[in-house]
């Protein structure tokens, strides 16, 4: 059969948001794959050189739009080590609590938006109809649903408000109770052994080598994560083991991993261990400061140097370099994003010799993010 | 696996949905406090009286929403007798400008309703009078998003 070339995207429900990928099929399998991308280039990193450093707060948690927390997180982490600061322990786990019920709120979209890409179309109304009560709680605690500007260096913007922390329990043991229901519904379902298990395997070999990072990582069988390598925050002081396959707890292990299957399965067990860390975090939450004094905003000058930070995410790993030669603005804010890897490279290699009709699932269980590529 | 599983699902039809008929319902949170709260990053509000037009919060917005405009009466007062005009075009309510109000007259409020067919009534001096209310609709001449009327249709 004659080949001819497809475009998935930009406005496609098969692709997480303004990017397009440009296949060429052959009957409905795929001979090559080419990522798209141009449609939300912002300049984020040119325009926080231009820009003072408390400035450069608000601008980036708009680089990943599902789970906004962990830029302002590594970028408050490479201003403290140019700084020099060290942050009160209050805020080091007020930090966790929203990383970690942020990663939530991102697992259950990606989640969610997987299964409507096999065509189980309940579990996106139920999983989103959820992150919306975590939103509630980023509501109260930072005032804003969605870019919360929290997160500042030096520690958290506002301190926990009374009564917070009794809504935060009732949320999670609400949302407990709801995963259950979605491995009724999803994770024990037929439809998603059959269609998921093996599809869209990177090789395990290569993993390391194409900068596959966070869950993607792990379902290769590596137990590779940031929060145990490298604790940050107060990451030090929680107790978790790392998902990774084969360990799939009460989940049936049907594939030899590295597959959307364990990629799926890896985050939904994620889920469970981000719920149990918001529990810890805010039993052992000291008293204290939550920020430190700030210099003058306007004149506010860090130490000439360089940091590099990086942190967790749900996408996997979040890489901040920043350079300052002494003055009010950063010289260079280069961001390594997880989203540029596994859209790009890593997708563009997977989908070859691919289903059409598993294309989205790929790039669903791959939980790219089109705005972290393009910045 | 039991066959009568997928029979698990009707109980679901008895349940109320996620969704509410916005803006005709009001917005709880899990333990029914009504939302937005006071923390909510809205509006601003502007105390005439107590500002003292330092151009601070200009000069911290990066993305220059705000502007400053001349009040003849303030003149002879303390300070200068401009006051800051906000673009909420651009703003993107981060709350900067507050943060770094010398005198604190400046404010987010929870108010965050505003539709017009018209550009320019996105621009407006932040006064006291745009402040919190019961349905949080910013009380301007020209603009008013009027919630009852909405109410009347569902």
């Amino acid at each position: 059969m004659k080949e001819y070339e497809l475009f998935i995207g930009p406005q496609h429900p098969g692709v997480t948001g303004n990017m397009m990928y440009h296949l060429w099929v052959d009957g409905d399998i795929v001979t090559k794959a080419e990522c798209n991308v141009g449609y939300l280039h912002r300049g984020f990193e040119k325009l926080m050189e231009s820009r003072g450093w408390m400035q450069n707060v608000p601008l980036v948690c708009r680089i990943c739009v599902p789970e906004p927390d962990v830029n302002e997180m590594a970028y408050a982490m490479a201003v403290e080590q140019l700084m020099d600061w060290e942050v009160p322990d209050r805020a080091s786990y007020i930090r966790v609590i929203v990383l970690e019920l942020a990663r939530i709120a991102a697992y259950l979209m990606s989640i969610g938006s997987y299964a409507g890409s096999l065509g189980i179309y309940t579990l996106p109304q139920w999983t989103l109809g959820d992150r919306d009560y975590i939103l509630d709680i980023f509501e109260q605690l930072t005032g804003a649903r969605v870019y919360h500007i929290y997160i500042w260096p030096g520690g958290v913007r506002w301190d926990m408000p009374e009564g917070l922390p009794d809504l935060i329990e009732k949320t999670l043991s609400y949302i407990e109770k709801r995963l259950k229901l979605y491995d009724d519904v999803f994770f024990r379902n037929r439809v998603f052994f059959d269609r998921a298990a093996g599809i869209g395997k990177i090789p395990k070999n290569r993993a390391i080598e194409w900068g596959v990072t966070g869950p993607n990582l792990r379902a290769c069988g590596y137990g590779y994560d940031i929060r145990k390598l490298e604790p940050y925050a107060a990451y030090g002081d929680m107790d978790f083991e790392v998902v990774k396959y084969p360990e799939l707890g009460d989940f049936e292990v049907i594939s030899d991993g590295c597959d959307a299957y364990t990629r799926i399965v890896v985050r939904r067990l994620e889920i469970d261990q981000s719920i149990s860390m918001v529990r810890q975090a805010l039993k052992k939450m000291p008293e204290g400061e939550h920020i430190l004094k700030h210099p003058n905003w306007l004149k506010w000058k860090a130490p000439a140097g360089y940091a590099f930070s990086r942190v967790e995410s749900s996408k996997g790993e979040y890489g901040y370099f920043v350079v300052s030669d002494g003055s009010s603005k950063p010289v260079r804010i280069h961001v390594r994003g997880p989203s540029y890897t596994h859209g790009i490279n890593v997708a563009e290699t997977i989908l070859k010799g691919a289903n059409i009709a598993d294309v989205s699932q790929i790039l669903f269980s791959l939980d790219v993010c089109p705005p972290d590529i393009e910045r | 696996m039991s066959i009568l599983k997928p029979l698990k699902a009707w109980k679901h039809l008895a349940k109320k949905p996620h969704t509410i008929r916005y803006p005709a319902q009001e917005h709880h949170d899990m333990e029914g406090k009504k939302l937005p709260t006071d923390k909510l990053r809205g509006f601003h509000s502007n105390d005439l009286e107590r500002c003292i037009g330092c151009r601070m919060c200009g000069q911290i917005c990066m993305n220059d929403a705000i502007t400053y405009e001349e009040i003849p009466e303030l003149e002879g007062k303390k300070g200068k007798n401009i006051r800051p005009v906000v673009d909420y075009g651009r703003c993107c309510f981060c709350g900067l400008c507050t943060d770094i109000c010398p005198t604190k007259s400046l404010h987010l409020t929870p108010n965050f309703k505003l539709v017009s067919t018209d550009k320019h009534d996105y621009k407006f001096m932040p006064t006291q009078l745009v402040t919190k209310n019961e349905d949080y609709t910013v009380e301007l001449d020209k603009v008013i998003f009027d919630a009852d009327e909405y109410k009347e249709k569902f």
